[in-house]
Formats: C-alpha cells, sequence, structure tokens
C-alpha cells in the first residue's frame, strides 16, 4: 500500500529519498565516508571553481587595464593637444628671443655710435637673385635718402650691407655690396693697404687694386674707407678669403667673405648720409 | 545520452552562474541566488520531480564547494523544489508580479528551513536575520522575473517541455 503510495507519487517518493540522504549527511558529517564524498566532490567541482576564479580575477584584470587604457588614451589625446600647444608656444618664444636679441643689439649699436641712424626691417627680397637687393620697411618718410649706407649687426660686430639706391614714401631698396654693380672703397685693418671692395653677384666680393707689394694675407679684417662720403669710415665688411695675383701682373686681388648675414639678416640700420658720420674704429 | 548532456550542461551552468554572482553582484555580503531561482522556477514550470532533481544536485555540489553544513543546501533546494512543484497549476506563474511574489517567499522560506536546521545541528547563526534576509529577498525579487523567462527558455531549447509529477 505504502509502496502502491509512492508508485503514485513519484516526487514525494524521490523526496524522501533525497531528505533521508541530506539527513544521513547531516548526521553523519564527521563519518569517514561523508568526509570523503564531500572531499571526491570537491576534487570533481574544484576545477570548475578554481578556473573560474582565475577567469573572474583575469577579467576582472582586464577591466582594470581596458579602463585605464581608456583613460590613458584620453590622457595621451589631452596631452597631444597640450603638448602640440606648447611646441608652438616654444617656437614662437625662441623666436621672440632672436628677433629680442637681434633688436637689443641694434639698438645697442645705434646707442653708440650712430644715434640718427634709422632702423628698418628686411620686408622684401629680390626673388631674381637672393644677394642683389633687399626692400626695407622705412622710406622718405622716415628720414631715408638715397645713397645713405646701411649696415646691420652680426653678433656684437658691425657689417657693412650696402647702399640705399632706391627711396620711395615708406619703403627703400638698398643695392647689396656682393651685388655686381656695387663698389666701396677699403683698407686692410691695421695694414693699411687700400683697395675697391666689389661685388661679383656671388656669397663673396673681391678686394680689387691692392698694390702688388701688399702682404694682405687671409684672415685679415677689410673696414670701409670713407672715400666718396658715402660710407663712414671703419665699418667692418668682412674677412679675407685668400690673396692672389691679377691675370695681368699689376695689382693683388684678395676675395672676401662679408661679415653681414646678406640672406637672412631681418633688421638694419639706415645712416644719416652727412659729412659727421664718423665711426669709432673698434676691432 | 540528451538527457545526460542536459543535465551536465544545466548543472555546470548553473553552478557557474551563482559563481559569477557571487563574485559580481554583492550588496552587505548577500548575493543573488541563482540556484535557488532556478529551482523554484523550474518547480512551476515543470513540476516536483522536476526540480526537486536540480536542486539536490546543486545542493549537494554547492555543499561539496561551501564550507556549511554537508547536506543542507541539497536538503533545502530539494524541499523548495518539491513544494514549489506542488503550486504549479494553482498560480498564474506567467505574470511577473506573481513570480516575484513566488521568489520572496522561497527565499524567506529558505532562510527560515535554513536557520531552523542550523539550530537543530547545533551550527552557529553566521549572519544577523532579518537585515540580510531583506537584502536576499531584494536581490532576489529583482532577479526573479529573468530566472522563469531563462528557465523556460532553457528547457525549451532541450527539448524538456513535459510534465514530471
Amino acid at each position: 500500500m505504502i509502496g502502491e503510495f509512492l508508485h503514485r507519487n513519484k516526487a514525494l517518493a524521490v523526496l524522501l529519498g533525497f531528505v533521508l540522504i541530506s539527513l544521513l549527511c547531516l548526521t553523519m558529517r564527521v563519518d569517514p565516508y561523508v568526509t570523503g564524498i564531500k572531499t571526491s566532490l570537491w576534487f570533481l567541482l574544484s576545477p570548475e571553481v578554481v578556473h573560474s576564479g582565475e577567469f573572474f580575477n583575469r577579467l576582472d584584470a582586464l577591466k582594470g587595464r581596458v579602463f585605464r587604457l581608456i583613460y590613458v588614451e584620453g590622457e595621451n589625446h589631452v596631452l597631444r593637444e597640450q603638448n602640440s600647444r606648447l611646441a608652438v608656444g616654444v617656437l614662437e618664444r625662441e623666436a621672440l628671443e632672436a628677433e629680442n636679441s637681434r633688436l637689443r643689439a641694434l639698438l645697442n649699436l645705434k646707442t653708440k655710435h650712430f644715434a640718427d641712424a634709422i632702423a628698418a626691417e628686411v620686408i622684401a627680397r629680390d626673388p631674381r637673385d637672393w644677394f642683389h637687393a633687399v626692400v626695407l620697411n622705412k622710406g622718405e618718410k622716415h628720414g631715408v635718402t638715397e645713397s645713405a649706407a646701411v649696415v646691420a649687426v652680426e653678433g656684437e660686430r658691425l657689417a657693412l650691407v650696402g647702399q640705399i639706391i632706391e627711396v620711395h614714401p615708406t619703403t627703400s631698396k638698398v643695392l647689396l655690396l656682393t651685388d655686381a654693380i656695387s663698389a666701396v672703397s677699403a683698407s686692410v685693418m691695421e695694414r693699411g693697404d687700400m683697395g675697391l671692395v666689389e661685388g661679383r653677384n656671388r656669397r663673396w666680393v673681391f678686394m680689387n687694386y691692392l698694390s702688388p707689394t701688399s702682404e694682405a694675407s687671409p684672415g685679415e679684417e677689410i673696414l670701409t674707407l670713407g672715400l666718396g662720403g658715402v660710407f663712414p669710415p671703419g665699418i667692418p665688411i668682412g674677412r679675407i678669403e685668400s690673396v692672389s695675383q691679377t691675370n695681368d701682373g699689376y695689382f693683388r686681388q684678395a676675395k672676401v667673405f662679408p661679415y653681414a648675414p646678406l640672406d637672412s639678416m631681418l633688421e638694419v640700420l639706415v645712416l644719416k648720409r652727412t659729412e659727421e658720420v664718423r665711426l669709432k674704429v673698434v676691432p | 545520452m540528451k538527457r545526460v548532456l542536459y543535465f551536465g550542461a544545466t548543472l555546470l551552468v548553473g553552478l557557474m552562474l551563482q559563481l559569477v554572482c557571487v563574485h559580481y553582484i554583492s550588496f552587505f555580503g548577500a548575493s543573488p541566488q541563482i540556484l535557488l531561482l532556478i529551482v523554484v522556477a523550474m518547480g512551476f514550470l515543470r513540476g516536483s520531480l522536476f526540480s526537486e532533481i536540480h536542486g539536490f544536485v546543486w545542493g549537494f555540489m554547492a555543499d561539496a564547494v561551501g564550507a556549511g553544513l554537508f547536506g543542507m543546501q541539497s536538503l533545502l533546494l530539494a524541499v523548495i523544489g518539491y513544494v514549489a512543484g506542488l503550486f504549479r497549476r494553482r498560480m498564474a506563474s506567467e505574470r511577473p508580479a506573481t513570480q516575484i511574489v513566488i521568489v520572496l517567499v522561497a527565499t524567506a522560506a529558505y532562510w527560515s528551513l535554513g536557520h531552523a536546521v542550523q539550530i537543530a545541528f547545533e551550527e552557529p547563526i553566521r549572519r544577523p536575520l532579518w537585515p540580510f534576509l531583506l537584502v536576499q529577498m531584494l536581490l532576489n525579487g529583482c532577479l526573479a522575473t529573468a530566472a522563469f523567462w531563462s528557465v523556460e527558455r532553457w528547457i525549451r531549447l532541450w527539448g524538456f517541455d513535459q510534465d514530471h509529477g
């Protein structure tokens, strides 16, 4: 009868069996058989438990890394933008520092020697040849006159640039001393040997008509002589690169590299064309 | 063979889900009881025999992995699975509200029975009852509808959509 009852109530029968087993485990939990069953089950399930734990730990670590990557990527983007802005700022500052340095040198020069000189900026160059002529941002209105001498500052040294050949109301053109039609009376410093510095449309110039007995040698400095009243005497022009005899044998000729940075100068001084302009010769 | 595969897969997936919940969803020390939810859902969807078998085996697995009384989880889940199956055709278990109520009651019953077993076998009560129970009920209630839906889809997937007692 009980069997028939249990047969019709299969679920109840199974439950009773489960309850019995569970109660046995609960009451005999310290029994070696029960602990053995628990241990066996643990060995069966431990790989899943242990590996899932490792998996979760790795997932957490990966999640942390992903969040950190996203954060770092965002920070990287911000830092790149900051870096770009800073790089631009650094370049601007360097340019300003260089300009400041040049202007200070120019101002110092103007104050020391040429109080009446006109400071000007080079705003254009002759596009046909880099060394022929440049255009300044000062003209007639600012006191610039034709044939006025133009000088620049190289380091702390004065250097001859050329001569004003055209004057307009607000601009003027400078014929550089390297131009083929440029000619400046000059002398070798300390030696006094006189000659004429002429351009060749090249980066260097030649000092012609040196005496055949001249002992001018490479390394010596060439200064303006001041003849003609255009260029004040004593303005450094350049340094002798080499000396040679002319083809006809009557004179010696010196190849001179100008001090003035004719291809990169940005500021110059235009001297007033007066007879009182005299430069103190400072080696 | 299919039945064996089904049981193996179901038992492992259930255990994995419980481990995931314990690892990632925890408030004041309480985690959703996925195994309880599944056993209750199985009882209401497929009957007492189906759910008590799953409950007993899962309980045994949980006892082997856990540190509590060995045999307690298997007893609790088997009994709750059987009782859930008894109410199968007497409640509209397809409604979400009903499912939530069922789960809340099952959770309370689970904890009450569990504490009774602990007291009976002179095991110290590990946590204060009421705050922990409330949090547990809240977590289980939130997952009730999802559990019922998932169990139904899983059983249908394997083709075990016949009545069992």
